[in-house]
């Protein structure tokens, strides 16, 4: 009976332990923004985020409007491949059916998330032809010990009301 | 029977209206949150697919307001004769009209495609996932078009909720079976279309074949959308031809030079006394001895005439003309 008692407190006491460790590792979250102006004269620009190996999601969101010449903005993963990429031109609108109140504008915007990322630096290259814009790219890395619990589409549209605004 | 006649042909003509009131249109059945978009759909003709992911007020054909039964529309009959990739796409109020989203829960546009007179209808089922919640009626090869963008879109759900290895062997799965329906489809802009889905310029290298024999299948195509496919990839792929004849040609240079060379190796290295036959050597080291013929013919048991035959004989096979040449020879 002695023994049962004292093999149930040790087998308590080691739960708890094993608990108190799962929940001792905190939610981290970290946010990082860059807006960039670029004018007719600006070269190619890379923006990089070095992803740490303890955080297991990672969004990047670019989004641009420019109003002159062009511009092609890629996403790279740590290993080089391309993982989105989108460009926009500007110019008059052609169509005679097209009227705004902001012809001439062009925006575009591109986002992509992972979970459990591949660490190491990520890069968005900014390579622009005479572009008149501006544009901002945003990252958020989150370490969650419950991968489970990431709630991704709320993360979405946490991250977009707060970096929503015109450029 | 006048009567049954009668009601014939107006049953005829029924069916003639019917069938000349087609309506070549893009019928879009999409129900947009209008608190955030904007009721207007933009059609954009896209020139090339190197030209997927790109914005521009240029590429905008039309644009459609929603009309009284919450339906957009475009119509067919002033686009160009031969089928088209087109793109429609919602902007957000506020955004210019030109405005494109790729990726997220605010992804706005999807792809058709489309030629003179086409009929088309784009319904989507919930929401306003243009990714994977929508169905196509009408032109055919939509309906395969939308397939592949599906299994795109799994990758990105792959990216968000998988982990590396899932991702690189998703990836490759992917990639391999919108390849094979490359290979088979029969509708030639459907078929690059996938094909430029894949990366197909990193492929190039480690499957050269499986292109060649692509632009073999397809080189009737005269559209701007195999020309470009044809320039980005001709630097990439050498013709089998042009392979063939400049690995043969390669080959028999080799084989060349090294037969010269072992000539040159065994000319350098021979003895001219060795291609003298025994008798002739005989009569060779007699000569040098200052020998008559007579003394030689003697001393070899053989007549005069034989032994001036075998001195012909050894003078022609050292290059040499007198007896006093055979005595230089070293």
């Amino acid at each position: 009976m002695k023994t049962l008692l004292k093999n149930s407190a040790c087998l308590i006491v080691l739960l708890l332990a094993a608990s108190f460790t799962g929940y001792g590792q905190e939610y981290i979250k970290l946010e990082r923004s860059k807006t960039i102006t670029l004018s007719k004269e600006s070269r190619q620009k890379m923006v990089t985020v070095k992803v740490d190996p303890m955080y297991n999601y990672l969004r990047i969101k670019t989004e641009c409007e420019l109003t002159r010449g062009n511009i092609m903005i890629e996403l790279v993963d740590p290993s080089g491949r391309l993982q989105r990429n989108f460009s926009i031109e500007g110019g008059i609108v052609k169509g005679e059916n097209i009227r705004t109140d902001r012809m001439g504008a062009v925006a575009g915007q591109m986002q992509k998330a992972f979970r459990n990322p591949t660490e190491g630096e990520w890069s968005v290259r900014i390579s622009p032809g005479e572009a008149s814009c501006s544009l901002r790219v945003y990252c958020i890395m989150i370490f969650n010990p419950r991968t489970d619990l990431i709630e991704l589409e709320q993360i979405e549209k946490d991250t977009d009301e707060h970096i929503s605004g015109q450029l | 029977m006048i009567k049954k006649l009668s009601s014939v042909l107006v049953l005829f003509l029924m069916g003639f209206v019917s069938t000349s009131v087609a309506q070549h249109k893009i019928i879009l059945d999409i129900e947009t949150d209008t608190t955030k978009w904007a009721p207007v759909a933009y059609l954009s003709l896209i020139p090339d697919f190197n030209h997927l992911n790109t914005i521009s007020n240029s590429q905008i054909i039309e644009q459609s307001r929603i009309n009284n039964e919450g339906q957009y529309e475009f119509n067919t009959e002033y686009l160009p004769e031969k089928e088209h990739l087109y793109r429609v796409h919602f902007s957000k109020k506020g955004d210019p009209p030109a405005s494109l989203i790729i990726g997220g829960k605010d992804h706005n546009h999807f792809f058709l495609f489309a030629a003179r007179y086409s009929e088309v209808s784009v319904r989507i089922n919930s929401g306003n996932n243009f990714l994977n919640e929508l169905s196509f009626e009408g032109y055919k090869p939509n309906k395969a078009l939308h397939n592949i963008n599906a299994w795109l879109a799994t990758l990105d759900s792959i990216d968000q909720d998988g982990n590396n290895v899932n991702r690189e062997y998703a990836t490759e799965a992917v990639y391999s079976d919108i390849k094979s329906f490359a290979d088979t489809c029969s509708f030639p802009l459907l078929s690059l279309y996938a094909l430029y889905n894949i990366n197909y310029a990193g492929d190039c290298d480690n499957n050269p074949g499986y292109y060649r024999r692509y632009l073999r299948k397809w080189r009737s195509q005269k559209s701007s959308y195999f020309r470009e496919f044809r320039n980005s990839i001709a630097g990439g792929i050498k013709p089998a031809s042009l392979i063939a004849i400049i690995g043969g040609s390669v080959f028999m240079l080799i084989i060349l030079l090294m037969i010269l060379s072992q000539r040159h190796k065994k000319n350098k290295n021979k003895n001219p006394l060795s291609e003298l036959t025994i008798q002739e050597r005989k009569i060779f080291v007699l000569l040098r001895q200052g020998k008559s013929n007579k003394e030689i013919a003697q001393e070899c048991s053989v007549s005069v005439s034989t032994v001036k035959s075998h001195v012909n004989s050894i003078y022609s096979k050292l290059d040499i003309r007198s007896r006093k040449e055979v005595m230089d020879i070293e």
